[in-house]
């Protein structure tokens, strides 16, 4: 029980995601064969990832998982949203680079909301 | 004897090629046109091998074994991902070199964890496929840092690391031409709540330094406070120090310098010209 085997489990994810249709068959089942505690099995079930950092994963798996689960089609906004308690951070940005995000973002909504109403792709569905 | 000719430190942020028209186009350009210097000053320095620093991203070691340095002796091809706009293609090294340097580390206490075959990822690639490949002829021994994932390598060790490598080419029985090329940074926050936050002032301090030859004092930076200041992604700094330390003399000269938040990244590109 550790934040290794954590990072193992994500790591296996990146490295061979077609172990991720395993575990969203039987989550349960699947993170059985790692040394996980129930905390940190409920961490991965739910891709809490502000309590994967606080627990010490490193954020270069997170971000790797992420897309994996959740698809890639709002990276790496809905992650940030996630990370930030459902509020996009302004990035740094200010002024009309802000409101060049926010049309960016709502390109990528409008065109992820496009590929899933004619069926080609979008978001993965969520592993647990 | 082979000879270092000259050095860079660049980015090696994949949103260049995976994501290009994110970020504003006038910085975009800059950077491509920064990268389009670089390949220049390589050919027009004669150079005919590229020692690229880097570091992996979880995409190449895992858990089950993360190297603290790493020397790519062999067969060489990039990029690992598949979503940078970038087809996967071979990477000529120089073999004779790398072997001698990874001989030389290994008889003055460098304990190299080495590749026979190794698939880049953008870590070096990125670097490799926008100023090495577009010089027919120059071929790119790797050299993989820990520098993203922890255990980091020390940054003091990180010197003593580019020291050995200014030495080894030193004392290669060869003609070989060779640039060091140390790749990362400058700030980015990977993964974490802040990420696309940039900090422009730790960067032109990163390259104030890059610009006076400190590589010591780059050395010197404590890695909470970099960690604060330039993100989880400045520690990438350590391939700067690498490539500094392998040069004998030097003066930097930045090629340019763009804050873009939307690539999440601080990027500088600078050159390492040899000092008399």
């Amino acid at each position: 029980m550790s934040v290794h085997a954590v990072e193992k489990v994500f790591w296996e994810f990146g490295n061979k995601p077609s172990r991720i249709e395993e575990f969203r068959r039987d989550p349960e089942a699947y993170l059985k064969a790692y040394p996980l505690s129930a905390q940190e099995r409920a961490m991965i079930r739910q891709v809490d990832l502000k309590a994967l950092a606080a627990h010490g994963v490193n954020t270069l798996l997170t971000l790797m998982v992420w897309p994996l689960l959740k698809g890639a089609d709002d990276m790496p906004f809905d992650y940030l949203v996630h990370m930030n308690d459902g509020k996009l951070p302004d990035m740094g940005m200010t002024g009309f680079k802000a409101i060049g995000l926010k049309g960016y973002i709502r390109f990528r909504q409008i065109r992820s909301a496009l590929r899933r109403a004619f069926g080609r792709g979008g978001t993965a569905r969520v592993g647990a | 004897m082979a000879s270092i000719v000259g050095g860079f430190c660049v980015p090696h942020d994949p949103a260049i090629t995976a994501f290009p028209h994110v970020a504003n186009q006038r910085q975009a350009k800059n950077i491509m046109a920064g990268f389009e210097r670089v390949a220049k000053r390589i050919a027009e320095l004669g150079a005919d091998t590229a020692i690229v620093i880097g570091d992996d991203h979880f995409a190449l070691f895992g858990p089950h074994c993360l190297p603290s340095f790493l020397i790519g002796i062999g067969d060489v091809e990039g990029p690992e991902e598949n979503w940078m706009h970038i087809d996967r293609y071979p990477v000529p090294n120089n073999v004779p070199l790398a072997e001698h340097i990874m001989h030389y580390g290994f008889d003055h206490g460098f304990d190299w964890s080495v590749a026979k075959s190794l698939v880049l990822d953008h870590g070096t690639m990125i670097p490799v496929h926008l100023a090495v490949t577009p010089n027919p002829g120059v071929r790119t021994i790797p050299i993989y840092t820990a520098a993203a994932v922890t255990p980091l390598l020390r940054m003091k060790r990180a010197l003593a690391l580019g020291r050995m490598i200014g030495a080894a080419v030193a004392a290669f029985p060869g003609n070989d031409r060779v640039v060091v090329m140390g790749c990362g940074g400058i700030s980015h926050r990977v993964g974490t709540a802040d990420m696309g936050r940039v900090n422009e002032p730790f960067d032109r301090m990163i390259l104030d330094m890059v610009v006076r030859g400190d590589v010591d004092a780059m050395t010197e930076l404590d890695d909470a406070y970099v960690l604060r200041e330039g993100g989880n992604g400045a520690f990438e700094i350590r391939n700067w120090i690498v490539a500094m330390a392998a040069m004998p003399r030097f003066r930097g000269e930045v090629i340019c310098y763009e804050p873009v938040p939307e690539w999440i990244t601080g990027l500088g590109l600078a050159e390492l010209k040899v000092a008399a």
